[in-house]
């Protein structure tokens, strides 16, 4: 059923609008703030740098003496140097104890503490020795091959 | 008999449109998490370059259970500048825990730090990890290493990356 409502505007005309039961919808554009949302999505998601996947390498503080904080030791520690063998920042070798050879790759470090393992027989703890000089990347690469092998007590000499 | 005059249904069928309000809900929320997690994720862990070891023995950082830990971050100096000047590749730019940061070689102020954030946790377990960039030297991560054992943390663990296979 229709109806008419009968309204004044301000000149002081009678005017007539006819209400039909469909209210006409007011609604605001929309398709700017789609636009400009989905730009701003696009510019987080390439922008965004994904992180590698982070993880830890348990160790033990260095203390005065050498050896590993608050572990007793009753083994003679195994050395590991690490140095640089020249003035090129990134050749460094590996040097441990009882073997005369330096290496200069973490495969071969790694086949050397395992075979120094094996031959002894015991859990020796390893106290890795780096010169001042050394970039940080080789020390983190001997520590990784010492747990590697299967070391457990391994730390960091007190003095540099 | 028909439920609506033929005029009503011709208007409704002509007039399809989507609903975009969820859309645009959904992206406003994608959005927002993005610029909250890039700062939540900045405050602690620094930009730093991490190394890769061969066959990496890292656990990762979320199968870690300690939560009673600090990490400091070791910053390179070359880190934001456009060139890597060899006089500055292995020097660190600055230290950082949390959002504070600290000169390098400033060990004591570190060890004060340290020793703070270890009583305040109260743990015995407490634990320093430190998240180093691998071009800077040895000797310049060791004065973190010398604050932490002052402060009187026994445990460290050093931060890598982890094997791409996970292996």
């Amino acid at each position: 059923m229709k109806e008419t409502t009968v309204r004044t505007t301000r000149r002081g005309v009678r005017c007539t609008k006819r209400r039909t039961g469909r209210r006409a919808k007011l609604q605001p554009p929309l398709t700017p703030m789609i636009d400009v949302t989905f730009q701003l999505l696009i510019f987080f998601l390439l922008t965004a740098t994904f992180r590698e996947q982070e993880g830890q390498i348990p160790g033990s503080l260095p203390a005065k003496g050498g050896i590993a904080a608050g572990q007793t030791v009753q083994l003679e520690p195994l050395f590991i140097v690490v140095k640089r063998s020249g003035s090129a920042r990134l050749s460094c070798v590996y040097e441990i104890t009882g073997k005369e050879v330096a290496m200069d790759t973490a495969d071969q470090l790694y086949d050397a503490l395992v075979t120094r393992r094996r031959l002894l027989q015991a859990n020796e703890p390893v106290i890795i020795h780096p010169r001042p000089n050394v970039p940080w990347q080789f020390v983190i690469e001997a520590f990784n091959q010492a747990v590697r092998a299967e070391y457990k007590n391994i730390g960091f000499a007190a003095s540099s | 008999m028909a439920k609506y005059p033929a005029s009503n249904r011709r208007d409704s069928a002509g007039d399809v449109s989507l609903n975009m309000t969820p859309l645009i809900d959904c992206t406003f929320l994608l959005i927002v998490f993005f610029i909250l997690a890039s700062q939540m994720a900045s405050q602690s862990l620094a930009k730093v370059l991490l190394h890769r070891p061969r066959q990496s023995r890292a656990i990762p950082s979320e199968q870690m259970d300690t939560p009673d830990k600090v990490i400091v971050n070791v910053v390179s100096a070359v880190e934001g500048q456009g060139s890597e000047s060899p006089a500055l590749l292995g020097k660190a730019g600055h230290y950082q825990i949390g959002s504070m940061k600290m000169p390098p070689g400033d060990s004591e102020v570190m060890s004060k730090v340290l020793r703070r954030l270890k009583v305040a946790s109260g743990s015995e377990k407490f634990k320093v990890e430190i998240r180093a960039d691998y071009r800077v030297d040895y000797d310049q991560v060791l004065p973190v290493m010398r604050a932490a054992a002052q402060a009187g943390i026994l445990r460290m663990n050093l931060t890598a990356l982890t094997d791409t296979d996970g292996k």
